[in-house]
């Protein structure tokens, strides 16, 4: 059959880091091609290439055999492409028809002036929920719908816009037996409109009961391209995992000391189940899930950014059965974020205040500011970290490394005993990479302990002592430094038991 | 100034002065007082000083051995401190090392305290500096001693690592360059160097980031000979690119106290 779409040699770069690196992919109508890979292969550029957010550097996209250019999200609405995202974009006080038909309302003509036909959008949009057999009326208010529910909205939305290509991520992240079970049956109604589904997930024993052909990446490289029917599960989890590359991090096998945190038996509002662990002194202990897993939902937990929990968590000589970021801070625990999360960065500010935020009590005096100090306590650690800027510079000019050593300069500044570190070198250029995991090391020879939550396994298996592996909110696994491969970790990442 | 650089200044006072003053300094460097008795505290770590009220004197065993074990202070001092810091944590109890010539191993010498080791080397400073470290057995090879140094040469050196093992060995190393490799000051050098790779299980290489980017007189071989890499953070990032995809390890000290 002729492809429906096909995807030449793409190439996006951004600054020294080659997201996509020449990948070609060809979809059929009515198929569903899954699209697998591990964090940072390049899956979520790639479909952001299609849905217009990203152009490409090379390579061309050609849709019914006609090469296009998506320069934005509205052409490749218009072309008939439609991304559904992992996190719902819905507006949840508006209903449902009104969603479906936002900024394109059916219009009526009337003495001149267009008015929208509302009769005929909640006409339509029930007709659609009729259709996938969901039970629910046009004018329900989206925000008394089911996190499944409106996913099953948004769908719709791509279905009444004319899409014939529907990108899903990741669609069965938080959704419940029942409401996989009700996707799936969508998607092979889909199947037989016609409509092609690119289908981006993690989760292999999904693929194996939904796609048609599989295509796996591995840093931005197409390595496996196959029909799903009969696939060893096996087969994919070593394509996506290639080459282990641990021996290139720095390890530094450090004295393990006393135990600095304990966690026992956490739960959280039904997302987190049961979590124990323990950190020392000297110990890197790494943590790993696939998105959906509850990961980062962990550390914020952890850190008082979420709550309340059951179970406890022993810090600092003390058992917290409720802990505020402020508790957290003042005994000794830090909380060093990613680049581009809410929690990380004031990106407006400049490195000097970005720095000293953490521990103003340091560079004030009678409770007043002290700038000379704050740019003093700042250039001295700008220099110890070599992040070579400027202490007066905006940190959101910085590139990805340096802001991420900002980040870390933040909590140093602040004397931190347990730092949780997330995904520590995620979009950052090679040198600054090596210098985390330096940095790590020194705070490890001065005692400290660090959970490092990441999505790159090589590192993981370079640089922890101890693994635990997520999946739906519980550690399904743990491993000493040396029993873990890429493989057993992405076994028990994607659900395994 | 850069905190290294006002390290080095105050070695300088002290070398001249024989003693210093922690307002004195403050003043000098226009830093807070708390920078500078921080400074000290890295000298008396290094057992430059001994801190008094309001300042700290030069320690005289330091001077006394300075002919064998302190030469003036050369270029990258502290960074070398830095790295003997960073490449002693590699050791481990039990393990059986060599330490090439040169200020960069020596400052792996001092940093060996507290660790039960064998040291097979062919400085006799670092002979002389560990020989009442408790817990460290020497063996120092025989050898030509090179003239204004405290290295040993020639054939005896070769006999003297004949049939012995290491799990580690630490060589510094003239120069450092992506095209042309590591690089020695002599062919005698090389010898040794080439021989001692033979006998270690990991052949580590130490080099200040003075050496970067720096040529010597001849090639010891391509950067892919060494295990692991114990440096400086100011290297060029070009070299921190290179060395992790071509999986070898680099060290760097991160001085963070």
């Amino acid at each position: 059959m002729e492809a429906v779409l096909e995807m030449r040699h793409i190439v996006k770069r951004f600054g020294e880091i080659t997201a996509l690196d020449g990948v070609s992919l060809a979809a059929e109508p009515g198929q569903v091609h899954a699209i697998i890979g591990e964090n940072g292969a390049g899956k979520s550029t790639l479909m952001r290439i299609l849905a217009g957010v990203h152009v490409p550097d090379e390579g061309e996209i050609r849709l019914n055999g006609e090469t296009v250019a998506i320069q934005n999200p509205k052409q490749a609405q218009d072309l008939g492409i439609a991304m559904i995202h992992q996190e719902i974009k819905l507006f949840q006080d508006l209903n449902i028809a009104e969603n479906v038909f936002i900024r394109r309302e059916p219009l009526k003509g009337w003495r001149g002036l267009h008015v929208i036909d509302w009769t005929k959008a909640y006409r339509e949009t029930d007709r659609y929920l009729r259709e996938f057999g969901l039970d629910l009326s046009s004018r329900r208010l989206v925000q008394s719908l089911s996190y499944g529910q409106q996913k099953f909205v948004e769908i719709i939305k791509a279905l009444s816009q004319q899409a014939r290509i529907i990108v899903m991520d990741e669609p069965t992240t938080a959704l419940t037996e029942q409401e996989i079970h009700k996707l799936f049956s969508l998607i092979r109604d889909l199947k037989r409109r016609g409509v092609t589904i690119l289908y981006v997930s993690h989760r292999l024993e999904e693929i194996r009961a939904i796609a048609d052909k599989v295509t796996v990446l591995r840093d931005g490289k197409v390595v496996r391209c196959c029909d799903a029917a009969g696939i060893d599960l096996n087969e994919l989890v070593l394509a996506m995992a290639g080459k282990d590359f641990h021996k290139r991090y720095p390890k530094m096998k450090v004295k393990i000391g006393k135990e600095l945190m304990r966690v026992e038996g956490l739960s959280y509002g039904g997302i987190l189940r049961d979590i124990s662990f323990s950190l020392h002194q000297g110990e890197i202990v790494g943590l790993t899930g696939i998105s959906g897993s509850e990961r980062r939902t962990l550390s914020k937990v952890l850190f008082g950014i979420h709550g309340p929990f059951e179970g406890a968590i022993h810090l600092n000589g003390k058992t917290f059965r409720a802990i505020t970021p402020h508790e957290a801070k003042a005994n000794g625990l830090c909380y060093v974020t990613g680049i581009g999360t809410e929690e990380g960065l004031i990106s407006g500010g400049t490195v000097a205040e970005n720095i000293t935020l953490t521990n103003l009590e340091r560079v004030s005096r009678f409770g007043f500011l002290n700038s000379e100090k704050e740019a003093e306590f700042a250039q001295d650690l700008i220099e110890r970290l070599e992040i070579t800027a400027d202490n007066r510079e905006i940190v959101g000019n910085l590139s990805g490394g340096k802001q991420k050593k900002v980040i870390f300069a933040k909590w140093l500044f602040s004397n931190a005993k347990v730092l949780i570190i997330e995904e520590p070198t995620a979009g950052i250029d090679v040198g600054s990479k090596v210098d985390i995991y330096n940095i790590m090391n020194e705070l490890l020879l001065e005692g400290a302990s660090i959970l490092m939550i990441s999505s790159d396994l090589s590192e993981l298996l370079g640089m922890c002592d101890k693994i635990m592996v997520m999946c739906d909110g519980e550690i399904r696994q743990v491993f000493q430094r040396g029993e873990a491969t890429k493989e057993r970790i992405l076994y028990y990442a994607s659900g395994g038991k | 100034m850069f905190a290294i650089e006002r390290l080095n200044k105050i070695k300088e006072i002290l070398y001249k002065e024989k003693r210093v003053d922690v307002v004195d300094l403050s003043e000098r460097f226009s830093v807070t007082e708390v920078t500078i008795r921080r400074d000290l505290d890295k000298l008396e770590q290094a057992g430059f000083i001994v801190k008094t009220y309001g300042g700290a004197v030069l320690k005289e065993e330091v001077e006394s051995s300075a002919s064998v074990w302190m030469e003036p202070d050369d270029e990258a001092a502290e960074e070398k401190r830095m790295i003997g810091k960073i490449a002693a944590e590699l050791v481990e109890n039990g393990d059986a090392i060599f330490l090439g010539p040169g200020r960069t191993c020596r400052e792996i010498a001092r940093h060996l305290k507290g660790k039960r080791v064998t040291v097979v080397t062919n400085d006799i400073a670092v002979g002389f500096y560990l020989k009442d470290v408790n817990g460290i057995k020497v063996i120092v090879t025989g050898g030509d001693l090179v003239p204004a140094s405290s290295a040993l040469t020639g054939g005896l050196v070769l006999q003297g690592l004949k049939d012995i093992f290491v799990n580690k060995a630490f060589i510094s190393v003239r120069g450092v360059h992506l095209d042309l490799g590591f690089t020695l000051d002599s062919h005698d050098d090389v010898i040794i160097a080439q021989e001692v790779q033979k006998i270690a299980g990991q052949f580590i290489v130490v080099a200040d980031y003075t050496k970067f980017g720096r040529v010597g007189f001849i090639r010891l071989g391509d950067l892919s000979i060494a295990g692991a890499v114990v440096t400086n953070k100011q290297i060029p990032a070009e070299y921190k690119k290179h060395f992790f995809e071509n999986e070898i390890k680099l060290f760097t000290a991160f001085d963070l106290k």
